[in-house]
């Protein structure tokens, strides 16, 4: 019954909640009430992010500050699409020039090692995107091998290698145990080992 | 390719499939909890999660319903069929004679009680009573229509048509003992059926005969 009730008030409480459309449209107008708006709905989300790969809550807030002023810079001359997908690349992005930072004094913030240690089976270790342009077409084979992969498994993959989120995290989120992530996590690199070799990727 | 670049194309693929994987995701109000001394946002409210909850909740009440009617179809079936079992559910739940009917029977009164007919038309205009609150009632044109069949030594089952054509009232009926007498009937019980199930019963019954 309660349950009921909590999804009635989140139903209600969701009503009074500006539009993406509407947030983008305040920053067109440079209305600084955009940045307001933008931090209600997805200042968490956004710090989140940013914690997953940090681990420090100063910094995080400091990356969330920077993609908001990113933003502001941004839009006039875009008009995204999808708003929270935008934002994520943005505080991804500020996030992981941070942590490259910090890695030059020190090794081991965040989940970031992890991370990067799990991607290892993917790769060869020798450097041959060479350009932005190799860079960005290598984005765009993920992109595409993200997309056929199951529903559940993009939804893992994403908050894994995208947001950095602990395993645990994701198996409380989606309803199953931390070991059936890890499994399912390590099928997708598989996958997507085959899947770069077959794109002509040497890995 | 090395480790961080596929790190780093990771992060620029579409924003639309950032979205999709994302779309469990809580955006505003994730919970902030403390976990080995690292505070961190959890994700344990989401959508997705809640939505989970709701369908195991969902799952726990089908099983006990579905356990309930069992143990309810069960528990019928073997009120039905099973008489010691019957014995023992009428102990509980129905009352026996009380003491102010008992005196009355030892004053010559209620002399009904030692006729199994008498106690069941009595029951039978009782039971067609409202206030009882039954769905159905016992059919009734100048008289009810009703079998009698005998289970064991003093214990017997009258069928009674309803005013429902496929349903039938099972009334069970028991003789007490009573000091030197034959003894005194009791209704001890009744049961809804219907008439496939009453057939059934009946035939494993033997039909009774009303003494003269």
């Amino acid at each position: 019954m309660s349950l009921y009730v909590k999804a009635l008030l989140k139903l209600l409480k969701g009503c009074g909640r500006v539009q993406d459309n509407d947030i983008i449209e305040m920053f067109w107008s440079r209305d600084e009430a955009a940045i307001t708006e933008t931090e209600k709905k997805y200042g968490k989300y956004c710090h989140r992010i940013a914690m997953n790969l940090l681990g420090n809550k100063e910094d995080a807030d400091e990356c969330v500050s920077d993609t908001w002023l990113r933003v502001w810079n941004v839009i006039p001359d875009e008009r995204p699409q999808y708003f929270q997908g935008f934002l994520s690349k943005i505080i991804r992005h500020i996030a992981i020039n941070r942590w490259k930072y910090q890695t030059a004094v020190k090794r081991g913030a965040g989940t970031v090692s992890l991370v990067l240690d799990e991607l290892e089976e993917c790769v060869s270790g020798t450097s041959n995107v060479e350009s932005e342009y190799e860079a960005k077409e290598l984005s765009e084979a993920i992109d595409a091998f993200i997309k056929c992969l199951p529903e559940k498994e993009q939804c893992i993959f994403i908050r894994r290698y995208f947001c950095m989120e602990p395993v645990q995290s994701i198996a409380e989120c989606m309803g199953i145990r931390a070991n059936h992530v890890s499994l399912i996590l390590s099928k997708i690199r598989k996958k997507l080992k085959l899947y770069l070799q077959k794109e002509g990727y040497e890995v | 390719m090395k480790t961080e670049e596929l790190f780093e194309a990771i992060g620029g693929i579409h924003s639309e499939t950032i979205e999709k994987g994302m779309r469990f995701m809580k955006t505003s109000d994730a919970k902030v909890m403390k976990n080995n001394d690292k505070e961190y946002t959890s994700v344990s409210s989401d959508g997705k999660a809640k939505i989970l909850r709701f369908a195991q909740v969902r799952k726990i009440v089908a099983c006990f319903a579905a356990a309930m009617v069992l143990l309810i179809g069960s528990t019928s079936i073997a009120y039905a069929y099973v008489p010691s079992f019957r014995e023992l559910i009428n102990a509980i739940f129905f009352p026996k004679y009380t003491t102010e009917e008992m005196v009355a029977i030892e004053n010559g009164h209620l002399t009904g009680a030692f006729d199994e007919q008498d106690v069941l038309l009595t029951f039978l205009d009782k039971f067609n009573q409202k206030e009882w609150g039954n769905q159905i009632s016992v059919k009734y044109e100048n008289g009810y229509f009703y079998e009698m069949f005998c289970e064991n030594e003093g214990s017997l089952i009258a069928f009674v048509d309803s005013d429902q054509n496929d349903l039938v009232v099972a009334v069970y009926m028991k003789k007490q003992e009573y000091g030197d007498t034959t003894g005194i009937w009791q209704v001890e019980g009744y049961q809804v059926l219907h008439q496939v199930e009453a057939e059934d019963i009946k035939s494993r019954l033997s039909v009774y005969f009303l003494e003269a």
